[in-house]
């Protein structure tokens, strides 16, 4: 189980990478269409805002598997081991609620979007479910996550092995 | 309670939270649900969480983000870093302390395709080092010059750090990139003339006559320094006439520095790729979920009318903009021994931006002050996070946190100066923005 969702923060991770590489190429062939060929990629706004917000949302989670959030240790330092133990562990669980909550009101718009067909106002009608649905995943993802990692530091199941699950 | 109490204790409880290690971006935001739900209910609350996450996340002009952020790491892997360092000390070989100005001139020059004074630091560090400790330069003024140099990354364009501000205050992201050039380069100067005058005053500071270069040697090590001049010039070029948005030249910089790690790699480049972008992807998703967290935060002062009040005891208190000025410093220097830039500016800008405009201090010079004042508390004993990160890059056997404190302390005086001079003369920031065509 800890395992799986460890493999699935990783396909997010990766996805997200995709995500941003694709918004460059976007984005280079948006500038040379209009200045070589005098016409922008129609759509280059749309399908930007898209990848963007599965880009952060979708890397969210093996961010929090590597540590990488950003956080004042200064502090936590200067604890003994047990007492900086377990405020990682109610850390752990803070952060889970804030993005259980995330996820809950995330999927409810996702799927108020899905059943609507809801598309983007402007020129090009451009579908917004994509990025409200890659919202919604991202966000579970990071709350399964996280109390993946509360259990491993709460002692209740083991740390995989081998599975390189940290860096 | 009432909405104005709520706003003091969640004020108090992030304080408490982020002591005690949530990761800031979490603790930001549950203190903005918190407090949201405790003063004004759940359907509020719950409306802001439906919106607010995506409303961050799809924005177009935000894009330029994580496209800077891959610009940055693509120059590096096509090792353009150690190519500026060793073009600029060919160039500047003869002059005495050459190896100190050609990290000055070499940090100015990455921190033109890069953003981030973290890296710019370490890589120097990596890179310069050993080479200045080879050729018997000065311990920690070395140490300290690399260090002090890496903040060039915030200010001169693509800034991370100017985007964030930009995003944060609701300001041109392309006004406030090319008001950073100036004061950029001008920092730079500032550095090598004291540099300079160091070495002048106290020779041993550096050794004696190097080689002369030839100038075959010299134009070989320009080779790549005309292509990343030419990006260079395309997407500062390009934002500044307004031909694209800064969010397209950020592509066009990625895609270009993409090129040149594929000119430069080759093959190896395919095993680094999925790294790169696992490392773009996850930096620009940290700090957007600060950015998250922040606005979650902002959002409950403002509703709780906290920040009038704020506004109202901040403006008797300071009494002149300069006044202002002088607090706020105060508190960058305290907020940097121990918040990280992002979320230094995420936790203060909801309190100081409203007195900025209270004072109607103009915005984007604003930015490039905040910029300089973050830049000089990463940098500032006793605890600058960027201080142990260039410490994490050396052999600590030899070099201690001792020598990076000693060395940094005359860039910090520096640093000074050039703020006097960006307060004294707002023109040096504000001249080129004014001048925009976008």
């Amino acid at each position: 189980m800890i395992r799986t969702i460890g493999r699935a923060s990783r396909v997010g991770a990766f996805l997200a990478g995709l995500a941003i590489f694709a918004m460059m190429l976007v984005g280079a062939a948006d500038v040379v269409g209009l200045f070589v060929f005098n016409s922008p990629l129609p759509g280059a706004f749309e399908i930007t805002e898209t990848l963007l917000v599965a880009s952060v949302f979708l890397a969210l989670a093996l961010a929090q598997a590597k540590g990488r959030h950003i956080r004042v240790d200064v502090f936590l330092r200067l604890l003994p081991r047990p007492a900086r133990r377990a405020l990682d562990l109610a850390g752990q669980l803070l952060t889970a609620a804030l993005f259980g909550l995330i996820s809950w009101m995330s999927w409810d718009v996702a799927a108020g979007s899905l059943a609507v067909g809801e598309y983007s106002a402007g020129l090009i009608h451009f579908p917004v479910w994509p990025a409200r649905v890659a919202l919604a995943l991202g966000a579970s993802l990071m709350t399964l996550q996280t109390l993946a990692d509360a259990a491993v530091a709460a002692n209740l199941v083991r740390r995989p092995e081998g599975d390189n699950w940290t860096p | 309670m009432d909405p104005v109490t709520v706003g003091y204790v969640g004020v108090g409880v992030l304080f408490f939270l982020l002591v005690a290690g949530l990761p800031v971006g979490v603790a930001l935001g549950l203190v903005g649900v918190g407090g949201m739900y405790v003063g004004f209910g759940e359907s509020f609350v719950l409306g802001q969480l439906r919106s607010l996450p995506y409303a961050v996340t799809s924005t177009y002009a935000y894009a330029v983000l994580p496209l800077f952020v891959l610009m940055g790491l693509f120059a590096e892997a096509a090792g353009l870093t150690e190519a500026m360092f060793r073009a600029a000390n060919i160039w500047l070989r003869r002059v005495r302390g050459g190896l100190y100005q050609a990290v000055v001139v070499g940090s100015a020059l990455f921190a033109a395709v890069s953003g981030s004074t973290m890296v710019n630091a370490v890589v120097f560090t990596r890179i310069a080092f050993p080479e200045m400790m080879k050729h018997g330069y000065a311990r920690s003024l070395s140490i300290g010059a690399i260090a002090a140099s890496g903040s060039f990354a915030a200010m001169i364009p693509p800034s991370i750090t100017m985007v964030i501000y930009a995003i944060i205050t609701e300001q041109s992201v392309g006004k406030l990139l090319i008001a950073g050039l100036f004061p950029g380069l001008l920092t730079a100067a500032v550095y090598m003339f004291g540099l300079w005058a160091m070495v002048r005053l106290r020779p041993r500071l550096a050794p004696g006559d190097a080689a002369r270069s030839s100038w075959g040697e010299k134009l070989h090590a320009l080779r790549w320094l005309w292509g990343v001049g030419a990006l260079v010039f395309l997407v500062l070029g390009g934002i500044y006439a307004g031909v694209f948005p800064p969010s397209a030249a950020g592509a066009i910089g990625a895609a270009g520095a993409f090129c040149f790690a594929v000119g430069r790699l080759r093959r190896r480049l395919a095993s680094k790729l999925w790294g790169i972008l696992g490392d773009a992807a996850s930096i620009s998703c940290v700090i957007f979920v600060i950015l998250i967290g922040g606005l979650l935060f902002s959002r409950m002062l403002v509703v709780s009318g906290v920040i009038d009040e704020f506004v109202s005891i901040v403006t008797e208190l300071a009494g002149s903009p300069l006044g202002f000025l002088i607090l706020v410093s105060i508190l960058y220097l305290l907020l940097g021994c121990f918040l990280d830039t992002t979320s230094m500016m995420v936790v203060t800008l909801p309190f100081i931006f409203p007195v900025v405009l209270h004072f109607d201090i103009d915005p984007i010079w604003f930015g490039i002050i905040l910029v300089k004042l973050i830049e000089i508390s990463v940098v500032t004993p006793p605890v600058g996070l960027n201080l142990f990160a260039v410490l994490g890059a050396v052999d600590r056997s030899t070099t201690r946190y001792g020598h990076v404190v000693r060395g940094v302390a005359p860039f910090i005086l520096l640093e000074l100066i050039v703020l006097g001079l960006l307060i004294a003369f707002p023109q040096i920031a504000l001249w080129l923005p004014e001048k925009m065509i976008g």
